[in-house]
């Protein structure tokens, strides 16, 4: 077997911004378009998918937009896009925030991420700022800006504990010191934006490294045009090491498959990654770098997806897609008359062996 | 069949009124001849003193609601962002527009606009024609019918300016039954149609001479002559000449670099400033297209890249009209075709939706600080008792305007046409 | 349901009768003409005849599409032969040009700038070259047939007119509307749901005859105009919006018998069987616009309609206003001159460039565009002074590459079309019925680079020619016989010699600026 298999689906009560499985891979989190976190223990003790729902994080405002768990203490931090951040028992029934930061931010926090280890929590704003906040009681330990930066939309940390990146509207990557607060350099990202009229369009959603470090990957829309965005979705790797860039990978058809949301790199070097784009089209893709074609890509039912989340265990991983017929203009009712919302189902999949 | 010609609602004129109208306009010695409507003569007088003028800002494609003018933070359709309060206690913008805010004292929302059509296509024209009644007629643009009802004023400057990103020329086609010298001069990407300014090499002197040349042969060709033709021609040559003689007003190279920062280095801002100085100027109806608003797509970074840069122009251009005195004769509007869905798609957008959205005025004959109607709490539907469709704002603006919309008329040839849905009245709670 | 007597009694009212069949004996034809037109006038005063050059200019417009040449006109002026002005008629009736300027004049007529092509053009040159008679044209258009390789281009009346514009259904009513409005003067719009509530004359069933033909086509795709009739096997079932009657009407053009449909039993009703995947279109056996092409010309508006667009297009104003508002609360301005050339029209067998030849002969065409003395205005429907028409985009561009004797190259030529079809030409289906100038235009002439070089475009341009030219005297005369097509007055002369004079240190500049006002005036932009 090559290909991923399916082995169930989750369907939440609404639209889910991102995902993320636990350390121990057993519980997945899923923060909502209704300011809830979503959590569900997925899977048996014998390992089979039997998904249980916990009760959900409730609090934030707005959408919640990210979530991330401790590497070793039982502990999860999410944020929304009013601004907070909160800390809180992945595991418990009803999970009491450990620590709640009301204004983190003013306004949308777009990323968010755990580095050095577990001590910080690092966040992203709409507003320009990236704060490193104390895992253990949400101080404010530093503070990032970035020269004409306006607003920020992805963080990741560097496995090392040494570093964060950050990429803005413009598609600017920069990397910090840790420790100084100093910008060290700029990773070239520029593609990933266009000012199309009155429209600065940012492409990049994701910054992510791999286990070791030595690849920072940059998801996102190379975008061709605002209002309803046209582009095509890419991933990019820079070697870390000398910043250059080692792959620049366009995903699935233009105008099809605009934005790549997710990604996530597996051992053999592959890549999963997910992409959203026009009504119906969007998809899942394994893909390895240098190969003409993805190894897999799903079709139909697995569409627009936006999550992404690679269980620790290695052998899962999980994608929130969309409903079909989620699109539309005017006011359609169901059948029982009632305006409709949308839904992001979660498909769970098994890596081959 | 869909696609009549003339529709029984002509038939609420009478044979008896048209033919009356028609040996009145004939006794006055208005011809018949030439499209184009005439007003009733007292009216005539009435809108010769009015020095309303108008300025339309389009936002083509659809700004949402939600991220503006009727946030609905924290509801199932609420989106990402927050609402904040605005100088009218109790009213809250999306926090999108923090300048606008600050001026909400100085607008009139409507929060209840229901519309019929959810495709650009159908939704632009029948927005900007108001939506009347079919009469079997290409109806006119908003600013093709103010230029007809009010003419160009005394500025010598063309009654109907559009300022659009993109080409310019002579938009004739907004005109409809009114004919093509009520269409829209186009300023493309702010700057003035194609032969607007002397060609190079030829002197400003030069220019002057020959043109005093050509007055002197037409008044010598005219001299026992039926004058129509000579008349019609100099008009338009006059016109051109008024026109070029103001060239500063079309140099964007010349707007301050302190407007510029109030107004934002933006298409929208340029554009809102190049605005202000035609109104400044005199001409009646000032047009304002941005593009790119259709946001299907990633709705929210949209939105949060779009509505701030509309917020910082459109606070400018009403804190400067304020201050110049002018929104006591100045008629602000800023709309789309319609607004965006509560529902957001699977790719991060709203779609189009016209059954529950907003718009925001300012100026003369408004009252300043009212939020007209509601939508309910998820922003779906329009709050009871009343919604608005199109035809209701047009009969708001003209009341605004000082024109009675429920007696002025258009005249078609002879087909007698009122200038708003006949059946729908003006927002009365808009109205001062 | 009994058949409908036709509604167009009204038009024995609106001819008023009296005109005998005409015998050898009589006049000519022009001679009636202006003998009812000048009994009409019932003493007014009536502009002279139009000077030498003015008839002269006025006829090289019409019938050539452009203004003389300054020799030809110095020619004609000096010809001192009684006869000069019918012979200078026939020579321009059969000469070169003729066919040509009538094929533009028909296509922006009956075409309103929606579009043009090659093959209609040429189909409309080659038609007004052998003078095929108005019938047979008609007939022509209205039965669109693609088979007919020879008649394929009259086919873009019909086929243009079912091009779907943006997301608009086919505008069927809109093409029953034009042939309405084009070939019978009759604008039946809103008469389509119910009868007309304004004029009486016009029946539902105009509109719906009409309509159950032309809204059974369909626009085939190819490199030619062409439309596929569908197959009709019953009558068109409409009701007026008002009573919700429903009434039943087969094809049938105005003021005739319906056309009985010939109905074929299922599989049998096709000459050619259409065949989507072979793109091979269908023929019908039953053709409703076979039948419209023999039936229109015998509808009682078809020949008055044709006279009096003719009618218009020479004397700037139709017999009937507006062109089609043929109804009985709407007369003729002069309802006899109407009936007497719509008969001999008919008597003549649609002889278009007769029909021409006599209204050119008329006092009415050759008289001056000036007011008799004293008088400061006269009604325009008198017809007692010639009426200042517009020219077409086509004219112009002939006109001022005449008049500036500009060199251009083909391409340049084409660029320069362009432009001036831009200024012009009216919007797309907006009828050029009026001179209208617009802003466009005027800033066209006063500051489109391409017209001011029109003035010095190479050495034989008006500029450049008369730069060496010493006599001042002679560049007036020049200037004004060369853009103005007549000698200038002693007055205007004197005005250039002085104006020259004065502008000594830079001739070039002063006779630019001379040449360009002479352009740029309405006398130029006018046929008076």
């Amino acid at each position: 077997m090559t290909e991923p298999s399916s082995i169930g689906t989750i369907e939440p009560a609404t639209q889910v911004t991102g995902i993320r499985f636990s350390p121990c891979s057993r519980v997945l989190l899923a923060p909502g378009f209704d300011g809830q976190v979503r959590r569900w223990l997925w899977r048996g003790e014998d390992g089979a998918f039997s998904p249980v729902e916990l009760s959900p994080v409730t609090g934030h405002r707005g959408f919640a937009t990210a979530a991330e768990c401790h590497p070793a203490r039982l502990v999860a931090f999410s944020a929304d896009s009013w601004g907070q951040i909160r800390a809180w028992p992945y595991l418990a029934t009803s999970p009491e925030p450990l620590w709640t930061l009301d204004a983190a931010h003013d306004g949308w926090i777009r990323s968010l991420a755990v580095g050095g280890e577990g001590d910080w929590v690092v966040t992203a704003g709409r507003d320009g700022v990236v704060r490193l906040h104390s895992s253990t009681d949400g101080g404010r330990l530093a503070e990032y800006r970035g020269a004409g930066v306006e607003e920020w939309f992805a963080v990741a940390a560097h496995p090392s504990g040494q570093w964060i990146v950050a990429a803005d509207l413009h598609g600017r990557i920069f990397q910090w010191e840790v420790a100084s607060g100093k910008v060290v350099r700029e990773f070239d990202g520029k593609t990933f934006h266009l000012l199309d009229r009155l429209q600065d369009i940012g492409g990049l959603r994701q910054l992510a490294f791999d286990r070791e470090g030595r690849t920072l990957l940059a998801a996102g829309c190379v975008p061709g045009g605002g209002g309803n965005v046209r582009g095509h979705a890419r991933v990019r790797l820079f070697d870390f090491a000398s910043g250059s860039i080692r792959h620049d990978l366009p995903m699935g058809e233009a105008d099809k498959d605009i934005f790549a949301h997710q990604v996530a790199l597996l051992d053999d070097g592959s890549l999963l990654v997910v992409t959203t784009g026009q009504p119906g089209q969007g998809k899942l893709l394994l893909v390895m770098p240098g190969e003409e074609k993805p190894r897999y890509e799903t079709s139909k039912g697995t569409v627009n997806c936006h999550g992404l989340a690679l269980a620790p265990d290695g052998r899962h991983f999980a994608v929130s897609a969309t409903n079909t017929g989620s699109n539309g203009n005017g006011r359609r009712l169901d059948k029982d008359g009632k305006y409709p919302d949308n839904r992001s189902p979660i498909h769970f999949f098994a890596l081959p062996a | 069949m869909t696609d009549r010609l003339c529709t029984p609602d002509e038939h609420l004129w009478s044979r008896r009124r048209v033919l009356g109208r028609l040996a009145r306009a004939g006794a006055a010695g208005i011809g018949a001849g030439g499209l184009g409507g005439l007003l009733h003569p007292a009216v005539a007088e009435e809108v010769a003193r009015n020095d309303r003028q108008i300025l339309f800002i389009w936002l083509d494609g659809g700004i949402s609601q939600f991220e503006s003018w009727d946030p609905k933070p924290a509801s199932r359709f609420g989106g990402p962002f927050r609402s904040i309060p605005t100088s009218v206690p109790g009213i809250h913008y999306s926090e999108l527009m923090p300048r606008t805010a600050k001026l909400a004292h100085l607008l009139t929302v409507v929060r209840n606009l229901q519309t019929q059509d959810n495709s650009h296509s159908a939704g632009v024209p029948r927005i900007l024609r108001g939506d009347p009644a079919n009469r079997g007629v290409t109806y006119p643009y908003f600013g093709s019918a103010v230029a007809k009802l009010l003419g160009p004023g005394d500025s010598g400057l063309p009654p109907y300016v559009w300022i659009k990103p993109g080409s310019g020329g002579f938009k004739t086609e907004n005109a409809g039954f009114l004919g093509p010298k009520y269409g829209a001069v186009a300023f493309g990407d702010g700057k003035p149609p194609e032969n607007f300014v002397r060609p190079e090499g030829l002197s400003a002197e030069e220019d002057a001479a020959r043109q005093a040349l050509l007055d002197r042969f037409n008044a010598r060709f005219v001299k026992g002559r039926p004058g129509r033709a000579n008349e019609a021609q100099s008009h338009v040559y006059d016109m051109a000449r008024k026109l070029m003689a103001r060239a500063e007003l079309f140099d964007t190279t010349r707007l301050s670099e302190r407007d510029l920062d109030r107004y934002g280095r933006t298409e929208l801002g340029t554009h809102l400033l190049v605005a202000r100085n035609m109104l400044e100027a005199g001409v009646r109806f000032v047009q304002v297209t941005s593009y790119g608003w259709d946001t299907h797509g990633d709705h929210f970074n949209g939105s949060a890249s779009l509505i701030p840069k509309f917020d910082r122009a459109f606070a400018s251009i009403v804190e400067d009209l304020r201050d110049r005195g002018m929104l006591d004769r100045v008629l602000v509007v800023a709309m789309s075709e319609f607004g965006r869905t509560p529902r957001i798609n699977g790719h991060h957008g709203r779609d189009h939706y016209p059954e529950a959205w907003s718009l925001a005025m300012a100026g003369p004959g408004l009252v300043p600080g009212a939020t007209i109607g509601a939508t309910d709490a998820e922003g779906v539907f329009v709050d009871a008792p009343r919604s608005y469709d199109i035809g209701s704002v047009f009969h708001t603006w003209y009341h605004a305007l000082g024109i009675d919309s429920k007696k002025v008329e258009f005249h078609n040839a002879d087909q007698p046409l009122p200038i708003a849905h006949h059946e729908m009245e003006p927002i009365r709670e808009a109205l001062a | 349901m009994l058949p409908r007597l036709p509604n167009l009694v009204w038009l024995a009212a609106l001819m008023v009768a009296g005109v005998v069949v005409a015998t050898a004996a009589e006049p000519a034809l022009h001679e009636r003409v202006d003998a009812l037109i000048e009994q009409a006038a019932s003493g007014k005063p009536v502009a002279g005849p139009a000077e030498e050059a003015e008839f002269f200019r006025r006829v090289h417009l019409d019938f050539a599409g452009v203004i003389p040449t300054v020799e030809e006109m110095r020619a004609f002026v000096a010809d001192p032969a009684p006869d000069k002005r019918t012979r200078m008629i026939d020579s321009l009736l059969n000469g070169p040009d003729y066919a040509k300027r009538m094929a533009d004049w028909f296509h922006v007529h009956l075409m309103e700038r929606r579009a043009d092509h090659d093959l209609w053009l040429s189909w409309l040159e080659r038609a007004f070259a052998e003078n095929r008679p108005w019938d047979q044209m008609a007939a022509q258009i209205i039965r669109g047939d693609f088979r007919d390789e020879a008649n394929r281009g009259a086919t873009f009346f019909l086929s243009n007119r079912l091009e779907k514009y943006g997301q608009n259904t086919t505008d069927y009513p809109g093409l029953t509307r034009d042939v309405g409005r084009l070939f019978l003067g009759m604008d039946l719009q809103c008469a389509e749901c119910h009868n007309h509530r304004l004029i009486d004359d016009y029946d539902q069933a105009d509109f719906q005859g009409l309509f159950a033909a032309f809204k059974n086509l369909t626009l085939l795709p190819g490199d030619y105009p062409a439309v596929e009739e569908g197959v009709i096997s019953e009558k068109l079932k409409y009701a007026s919006v008002f009573t919700q009657k429903e009434r039943l009407t087969g094809p049938r053009v105005p003021g005739r018998d319906e056309i009985a449909i010939a109905v074929f039993e299922k599989g049998q009703e096709y000459e050619v069987t259409p065949d989507k995947k072979a793109k091979q279109p269908g023929v019908p056996k039953f053709s409703a616009l076979e039948a419209f092409a023999t039936e229109i010309p015998h509808s009682p508006t078809f020949s008055p309609n044709f006279v009096n667009r003719l009618w218009f297009l020479m004397m700037g104003r139709g017999l009937v206003e507006p062109l089609d508002q043929f109804h009985s609360e709407n007369p003729a301005s002069h309802p006899e001159v109407l009936d007497l050339l719509a008969r001999e029209f008919v008597a003549r067998g649609h002889d278009i460039r007769w029909l021409v030849r006599e209204l050119a002969l008329t006092r009415v065409y050759q008289r001056s565009s000036r007011l008799p003395e004293g008088v400061e205005s006269l009604p325009e429907e008198a017809f007692l002074v010639a009426k200042q028409r517009r020219l077409s985009a086509e004219q112009l561009l002939a006109s001022a590459l005449r008049a500036t004797g500009a060199e251009l190259d083909a391409a340049a030529r084409e660029e320069l079309e362009k432009r001036f079809l831009k200024a012009f030409a009216n919007e797309p289906k907006e009828p050029e019925y009026e001179f209208a100038p617009s802003l466009k235009s005027a800033l066209f002439v006063m500051n489109d680079p391409e017209v001011g070089r029109l003035l010095e475009a190479g050495p034989g341009a008006i500029v450049s020619r008369l730069v060496a030219e010493p006599d001042a005297a002679r560049v007036a005369g020049d200037l004004y016989g060369a853009i103005l097509s007549r000698p200038p007055t002693t007055e205007e002369t004197d005005e250039v010699v002085a104006y020259l004079k004065g502008q000594s240190s830079d001739r070039t500049r002063a006779l630019r600026e001379i040449a360009w006002a002479l352009l740029a005036s309405t006398e130029f932009a006018v046929n008076h």
